[in-house]
């Protein structure tokens, strides 16, 4: 099969071949933009792509586009990337039954099938719920429910759980697995951190560049060189990077053995403390109250927190801990009913000459005009600094090129990647000389490279004394970016470290990697940190 | 839009209203035009309703629609600290050029009725929903000359305000005892002029600011998509 | 909304069928006894769910007072002339009139604001989704989009202001940055209506024979109040056709018609009128019952 979209001349799929046996569960991995949501898209009709397709698809041995309108939608299922656009009704019940009232199913069975699938999922509290009122977590178990109400036996899921803590989305991803235990459902998945479901996939897909380049059992995927190692799981990616021989570990355990039965272990140097740290902080919230309304529950309630300047401070946390809240009373959006908020030691309602950029949970709020250049230019002109016009594209081509986005200015801020809305995003908001930098998961979405590539660009801003705040789910971004960590719970701060105490005092919200090396080696908790302390018996 | 199509709709507008206006005045004795007034509002709706029942497809034509006329129920709760100054009739408008009569008309009279959940439901609600309807079909039917002539959309602009306003004067009036007089008819004309102002100024200044980006918008995803 | 009403959870037909009727009753009448009655009980219904506000009241009265007393100055029927004003006559009747007019008027407006407090866009959509079951999709995604239009903006609106990007020095400058950001918001939206569009065909909607699914079932309260309805209505328009209702206000006002079909209009128009605060009183009168039944047997248990 290859594919190719209109106006371009490169296969976003190429020759690509693979079965998917009934009742199986298959993990699709691979780069950002290797073609992994095309290749989903194309096995759905009515999702399959606008362009220029050549081979067959067979579902369930026939050919997809001579299966009835109708055994297209039931038979298929799929939770899209996009979580919030996908939702088409009011109300949950609406949702669900939305589909098999397209089947034109009769009254007991839409109320028979919506009534199980709520019990199945646990969800009957949000039965009645509006839709606008739920969370991300809740969003994406309904599309999930709604998906599989129509008994489909072929799910597609395309990155499920990228808005989610590692909590929900453990728990998102157990319920996938036991959709294709104990209902047989063949599923196709596609997901960025793989750690927990890899090892207990039938098959894994890997593409690269719209072509496949591994199609196999989990355990001999993951011993392949060739297969990308941002997508494996970090027993392999340590095995690999340490290149070790012999069987591919694939689970915390069978790393572990390998670890100690191959190696010995150096202890990690200290972390380098902060120098400046106890000088001045540049964010310093006292005992900070706040809440939305009159009557709703406290987001946050005594926080209590200092960052220092040229820090980074990564805050992790549940999902409506209030993190993004914390964001926005910091870069002074919200107001605190009580506490204090100092921004370089001046009270936050004079900030005058500090300056704040904020970047969104999702980057696309930040664009106004249709090309990234004008967005550049409108960000530029407002910090003010350029009077003359010149100035000002020299500004711009200059941040642009630091970030690799000149190629893109010209373009529609809609028609960038994931990753490439991130860096104009970032762009704009450098061009905005913001002191303080609070960045609200800037790593949504990636796979490891470009995180690695967006911790080097934080660390690039460290150097020129912007403060940086980051508020993430994922541990590995900010294993990677951060001076120090932070959890945030019940409105306030639980604890902050540095990076490697915070993660191996952690279980849960933490990088497979600490796991890994939980008692082996004290306070690594990334795949460098291992390999460096790692030497061969 | 098919010629048979337009045709029954011009139908319904030219013929079965006046229509009903003749019938229901003779029948009721002039003395209720409130009646007459409201079953015209509402079959006239109704009729829409059902015309765009009958058309077949067109799954992305109708989410555009929707998220048009959420847009301009959103746009109405926005700008709502501003009195008077709302981009609902500009939105319709733009709806009616880009998507036609019918979509227009959907869009204006389903704004009506859901915005006024958000603000008051009242007996004026199948007017409004009329009036917007009627504004966003007219802006259907000259889409050529409104997209083609930024003078012209700025002259529908203007006249839309003046007849929204006209008209649900005269709803008021109506209302008020049942029988129309003309005398009353012309204070609430003169009474709601700075109204009448605010919001033709209002449609022009939305419809200059909205109606190029929202055209190219739609044409970048018609480009993109394949609408 | 908190204000949840008893009469509410009555199933949509029945309230269609009764609001229709209190609706064209209470706009068509000439009978001020039956405006009367319409008045009292939609006060009553609105005191009963919404609470009395004193702000509300007062807004009320000037606007029937200003209704009263605007009439007279347009309209100048009537026989009883109480004085001249620039040389027109104001008139007993249309005074009258003008006051008949206001309790009509905020009759009208009670009612309608019950109306949207009952009518929930779920109802909405459930009696248009059966003779258009495609408009019951666009009004209920309509309804999503709203609420998340509405966040977006603000969140789109809070980045700005985060980023300094937010010029609140003037009115002007509030005005460019709400209309920059909703311009920018039609782009998002119609970007993401591609989305939903696929996501809408992936679930079937060009299906033929789309079902229209809903929760409403007709209960035994449905019937009551249908009956009583369709009884009120029977009577007021057989009596209102036989003329047996008839008051008028021009050239003079008449006397209240009390013949016995007129008594028996509006004995049941009445209670047709009461039926929702009926059904709201009762609701509360058996949730407090159940609340002293539960807690009868524990003091019987400690006697
Ligand atoms: N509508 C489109 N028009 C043209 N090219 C496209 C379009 N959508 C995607 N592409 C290109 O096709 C390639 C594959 O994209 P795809 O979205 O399938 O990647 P992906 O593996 O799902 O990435 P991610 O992990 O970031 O979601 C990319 O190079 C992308 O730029
Ligand atoms: N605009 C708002 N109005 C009212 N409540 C809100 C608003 N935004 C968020 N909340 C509530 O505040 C709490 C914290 O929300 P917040 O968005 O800060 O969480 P979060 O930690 O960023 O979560 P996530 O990881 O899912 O992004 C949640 O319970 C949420 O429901
Ligand atoms: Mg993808
Ligand atoms: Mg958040």
């Amino acid at each position: 099969m290859c594919f190719r979209y209109p106006d371009s001349e490169k296969y976003a799929l190429d020759n690509v071949t693979f079965t998917v046996n009934e009742g199986e569960l298959v993990l699709l991995c691979g780069r950002s933009g290797s073609g992994k949501t095309t290749l989903l898209r194309l096995l759905k009709r009515r999702l399959a792509p606008f362009g220029e397709l050549s081979g067959s698809i067979l579902i369930g041995g026939k050919k997809a586009e001579e299966l009835t309108e109708r055994t297209a939608v039931s038979e298929v299922g799929c939770v899209a990337q996009n979580v919030e656009a996908q939702l088409v009704a009011e109300t949950v019940w609406r949702e669900l039954a939305f589909g098999l009232e397209s089947l034109g199913s009769s009254r007991s069975e839409i109320r028979r099938k919506t009534a199980e699938i709520s019990l199945y999922y646990g969800i009957e509290d949000l039965y009645r719920r509006r839709i606008s009122s739920l969370s991300g977590g809740e969003k994406q178990l309904v599309n999930l429910a709604a998906a599989t109400v129509c008994e489909p036996s072929l799910l597609l899921l395309d990155e499920p759980t990228s808005q989610l803590d590692p909590i929900a989305s453990k728990s998102l991803i157990s319920q996938v697995m036991r959709l294709n235990r104990e209902l047989g459902v063949t599923v196709v998945i596609c997901e960025h951190r793989s750690d927990e479901i890899f090892p207990y996939v039938d098959r894994v897909l890997c593409l690269e560049n719209g072509r496949l380049i591994a199609d196999a059992p989990p355990k001999e995927a993951a011993g392949k060189s060739c297969f990308f190692i941002g997508a494996m799981p970090a027993a392999a990616r340590v095995f690999h990077t340490l290149g070790g021989s012999g069987v591919c570990p694939i689970t915390t355990a069978q790393c572990r053995s390998f670890l100690s039965d191959n190696y010995v272990f150096s202890n990690l140097p200290a972390a380098t403390v902060n120098k400046n740290s106890p000088a001045k902080p540049a964010i310093k919230l006292d005992d900070v109250f706040f809440r939305y309304s009159k009557d709703s529950p406290d987001v946050l309630s005594g926080l209590s927190l200092s960052v220092y300047k040229g820090e980074v401070l990564s805050i992790l946390g549940g999902n409506g801990a209030g993190k993004s809240t914390l964001l926005k009373v910091i870069s002074g959006v919200y107001k605190p009913y009580s506490g204090k908020l100092l921004l370089s030691g001046k009270n936050a309602t004079k900030r005058g000459d500090i300056r704040t950029a904020l970047l969104p949970q999702s980057p696309r709020e930040l664009f106004v005009t249709p090309t990234v250049r004008d967005d550049l230019i409108e960000a530029a002109k407002a910090a003010g600094a350029f009077p003359s016009g010149g100035d000002v594209t020299d500004e711009i081509e200059a941040v642009s090129k630091k970030l690799g986005i000149a190629h893109l200015l010209d373009r529609h801020p809609y028609d960038l990647s994931g990753g490439e809305q991130q860096k104009a995003a970032i762009a704009k908001l450098l061009l905005l000389k913001p002191d303080v930098m609070l960045l609200d998961e800037p790593t949504k979405g990636m796979d490891l490279e470009a995180k690695q590539t967006s911790a080097k660009l934080v660390n690039k801003l460290k150097t020129i004394g912007v403060t940086v705040v980051i508020v993430t789910h994922d541990a590995q971004t900010a294993a990677l970016c951060s001076d120090r960590c932070a959890l945030l719970f019940d409105g306030a701060i639980a604890c902050t470290d540095t990076p490697g105490q915070f993660f191996s005092g952690l279980s849960y919200f933490t990088t497979p990697e600490a796991h890994i090396a939980r008692g082996l080696i004290p306070g690594a908790v990334t795949t460098e940190a291992i390999a460096a302390s790692c030497r061969k018996k | 839009m098919t010629k048979k199509k337009l045709l029954t709709e011009l139908f319904t507008v030219l013929i079965v209203i006046p229509l009903l206006v003749g019938v229901g005045s003779f029948v009721f004795y002039d003395r209720r035009y409130m009646l007459v007034s409201a079953a015209i509002a509402v079959v006239s709706c109704l009729l829409f309703f059902l015309a765009f029942e009958g058309r077949e497809g067109g799954t992305k034509r109708l989410v555009i629609l929707s998220a048009m006329t959420a847009l301009s129920v959103v746009g109405r709760f926005i700008f709502a600290p501003i009195p008077f100054f709302k981009p609902v009739t500009a939105i319709v408008v733009i709806c009616g050029i880009h998507l036609g009569c019918e979509a227009g008309f959907l869009c204006g009279s389903l704004s009506a009725f859901l915005s006024n959940f958000l603000f008051m439901q009242g007996p004026w609600t199948p007017f409004q929903m009329f009036i917007w309807g009627m504004i966003g079909f007219a802006a259907g039917l000259l889409s050529k000359p409104l997209q083609k002539s930024r003078a012209f959309l700025i002259l529908f602009g203007v006249l839309s305000g003046v007849v929204y306003s006209a008209f649900m004067d005269i709803w008021t009036t109506v209302w008020f005892d049942g029988t129309f007089i003309t005398s009353r008819y012309l204070a609430a004309l003169a009474a709601a002029l700075p109204v009448t102002a605010i919001y033709a100024v209002s449609n022009v200044a939305f419809l200059l600011v909205l109606s190029r980006p929202v055209g190219e918008k739609l044409e970048r995803i018609r480009k993109k998509y394949g609408l | 909304m908190n204000n949840e009403s008893a009469f509410s959870h009555l199933h949509p037909l029945t309230l269609m069928l009764w609001f229709s009727f209190i609706l064209c009753a209470t706009v068509l009448t000439t009978n001020p006894a039956i405006a009367l009655l319409s008045l009292f009980a939609a006060s009553l219904h609105r005191a009963l769910t919404v609470g009395v506000k004193p702000r509300q009241v007062a807004l009320m009265a000037v606007f029937m007072l200003a209704v009263t007393l605007l009439n007279p100055l347009f309209s100048h029927h009537g026989v009883t002339v109480l004085f001249f004003l620039g040389g027109l006559p104001i008139t007993r009747e249309a005074l009258l009139f003008g006051a008949f007019m206001s309790v009509l008027c905020a009759a009208a407006v009670l009612w309608c604001s019950s109306l949207s407090l009952c009518m929930t866009s779920d109802k909405v959509i459930y009696l248009f989704g059966r003779p258009f079951p495609k408009l019951a999709v666009l009004l209920s995604l309509t309804l999503r989009l709203i609420p998340l239009f509405l966040s977006e903006y603000k969140r789109m609106m809070e980045v700005r202001k985060a980023c300094g990007l937010y010029d609140s020095s003037s009115l002007f400058g509030r005005a460019r940055s709400s209309l920059t950001v909703f311009s920018a918001l039609v782009t998002m939206i119609l970007e993401d209506s591609v989305d939903t569009a696929d996501s809408m065909r992936s679930r079937g909607v060009e299906l033929k024979g789309r079902t229209a699914y809903s929760e409403y079932r007709f209960r035994r309260g449905d019937l009551l109040t249908a009956a009583v309805t369709a009884a009120a209505l029977v009577f007021v328009v057989l009596s209102g056709a036989g003329g047996y209702l008839g008051f008028s206000f021009y050239p003079s006002v008449t006397e209240l018609p009390l013949n016995s079909a007129a008594v028996a209009s509006y004995i049941f128009f009445g209670a047709a009128a009461l039926v929702p605060s009926i059904t709201e009183v009762s609701l509360w009168r058996r949730l407090n019952l159940t609340a002293c039944a539960s807690d009868i047997p524990t003091a019987k248990n400690t006697l």
